[in-house]
């Protein structure tokens, strides 16, 4: 049967949030998701969206808070900067309430920089906008416009277990630093090769730092670098890197999704679903509504398998339901 | 696939819906072809190819239209794509420029029915006396076939015939035109308007 608009949202919403508590309990995130994606996790990524949908899911959103507090120095927050501004994939000001509140922690002094620029004078709103507000009012997240009850630390959170391709790049991070140059190295074993400016935009990094990472990483002996016409593309022999995959069965590196322009295309959509017009809208309209959403080029450009392909392929109300199975395929 | 009478008129209201939700400037187009033949019941046919759009119609006059606006054409796309319509299923093919140069059928403002799609989209198709003008000039243009056809189901009488070949001949004065004009209005049973042209 064709679904509504209305258990369309119902459904895409369960989807969604589904998949965050499966990416963030990867990551260590006390909770009960299975975890078996063949996917790396991006953290900046993921944290950014999650400002978005976790609102919808209290539970889920403190549990990010406490991992954040454990293991937020994992984070690169220039990456997450970068990534905000080129696609945004998050909301900027509940991005700013959650960095003042780490910043408390002296451990965490340089999430501070994340509140700078951000919007603050707003009338306050629910933090969680599906959960009726009352009592007192936390307030790190009343400064920022966000009503919510006091946070408390559960402190349940687990730091990123090696042995899985979700923390894949958590494992490059403790080896080869906090830094730009484990998330190129990533990039280009997950890869058979590419050139500066479209790992740049991958890894979420300066195009010039990444050159210049991608030179360094020439003089080790262990990364190629090849001219093909006027660019130089930079590859390195899977096979001498093999030992780094020490999970159960594992038979090659995990899958790298560019997960910052899918959740871009997520958020988008999401935020095309709480439009009260979409509800009068013919089932065609709205087919053509979510259509323009849900970008197939950028959904394939971002590393998506192929079969998503065939969202156009129907039309109307059938339409709803072919992209539930397409998203359901991609994030169940 | 062609275009029904009751696609047609899903295909321009679900064009209309989508101006309006991207806020478009209402617009009022005049339309001709088959698509106003069908629409308003005046031949046997069932189907057309596409959607022809003759002028925009602005302040009580037929203007230029062609070309298309990009945003009226990209919501036609998505019409299209919902609707299993042909491609450029919504043109301004016949909104030739010497049209506006030599002078459309006079009065044909005053004869044009309107529909209202929504807010954001008013189409008016041109009457039955119009099309006998420019079905006519089609079938001499184009040779005969589907404008023939039709202009024989609109049963045009001698004095409409007249009147449609005199302004067919201010659209193309040539010899060559001329000759084939009296052939077409010959064979359609009115040859003694042959006479007086």
């Amino acid at each position: 049967m064709e679904p509504s608009l209305t258990s369309f949202k119902a459904q895409f919403r369960h989807l969604i949030l589904g998949f965050l508590w499966r990416q963030w309990s990867a990551l260590g995130v006390s909770g009960h998701s299975r975890s078996g994606d063949p996917w790396i996790v991006d953290p900046e990524a993921l944290l950014l969206f999650s400002t978005v949908l976790a609102r919808h899911e209290p539970r889920l959103f403190d549990e990010i808070l406490d991992w954040l507090h454990a293991n937020g120095a994992w984070i690169n927050l220039q990456r997450l900067t970068q990534l905000q501004a080129e696609y945004e994939p998050g909301d900027s000001t509940v991005l700013a309430a959650v960095a003042a509140y780490l910043s408390h922690d002296s451990a965490h002094a340089k999430w501070a920089v994340l509140t700078k620029g951000a919007v603050r004078d707003r009338p306050p709103t629910p933090l969680f906008p599906d959960l009726p507000f009352f009592g007192a009012e936390d307030p790190d997240f009343l400064r920022w416009g966000f009503q919510r009850g006091p946070f408390k630390l559960r402190g349940l959170s687990q730091p990123p277990r090696p042995d899985q391709p979700a923390t894949f790049l958590f494992k490059m991070r403790a080896l080869f630093g906090r830094v730009a140059r484990a998330d190129v190295m990533t990039w280009l074993l997950t890869h058979d090769s590419g050139h500066p400016a479209e790992i740049a935009r991958h890894v979420g990094a300066m195009p010039r730092s990444v050159q210049n990472i991608l030179n360094d990483l020439t003089l080790s002996g262990h990364v190629l670098a090849v001219r093909a016409g006027r660019e130089k593309h930079f590859a390195l022999r899977h096979d001498e890197w093999r030992f780094l995959l020490s999970w159960p069965d594992a038979q090659d590196f995990p899958q790298w999704i560019h997960w910052a322009s899918l959740f871009r295309v997520l958020r988008r959509f999401h935020e095309l679903l709480q439009r009260p017009d979409l509800e009068t809208m013919s089932p065609y309209s709205q087919a053509i509504e979510i259509k323009r959403a849900i970008d197939v080029a950028t959904l394939v450009k971002a590393g998506l398998p192929s079969h998503l392909t065939h969202l156009p392929g129907s039309t109307g109300a059938e339409f709803l339901a072919t992209t539930l199975q397409d998203l359901e395929t991609l994030l169940g | 696939m062609k275009i029904t009478a009751d696609r047609l008129n899903q295909a321009l209201s679900l064009l209309a819906e989508r101006l309006e939700a991207r806020k478009a400037q209402p617009c009022h187009y005049v339309v001709c072809g088959g698509s106003s033949l069908l629409a308003l019941g005046l031949v046997t046919r069932t189907t057309t190819r596409d959607v022809d759009i003759l002028a925009n119609f602005e302040d009580g006059c037929l203007t230029r239209a062609q070309p298309l606006p990009f945003w009226l054409l990209e919501t036609a796309e998505d019409v299209r794509g919902q609707l299993n319509l042909p491609e450029k299923w919504l043109n301004a093919g016949p909104a030739d420029e010497s049209f506006f140069r030599l002078g459309f059928p006079e009065g044909i403002a005053a004869r044009l029915i309107t529909h209202q799609f929504g807010p954001a989209l008013t189409i008016s198709f041109i009457s039955r006396y119009d099309q006998v003008f420019f079905k006519l000039y089609a079938t001499v243009d184009q040779g005969p076939g589907r404008h023939l056809q039709d202009l024989e189901e609109l049963q045009p009488t001698a004095d409409e015939l007249l009147a449609a070949a005199r302004w067919c001949i201010n659209q193309d004065p040539s010899e060559g035109f001329r000759n084939v004009l009296a052939h077409a209005v010959s064979y359609l049973g009115h040859g003694t308007v042959v006479d007086q042209l």
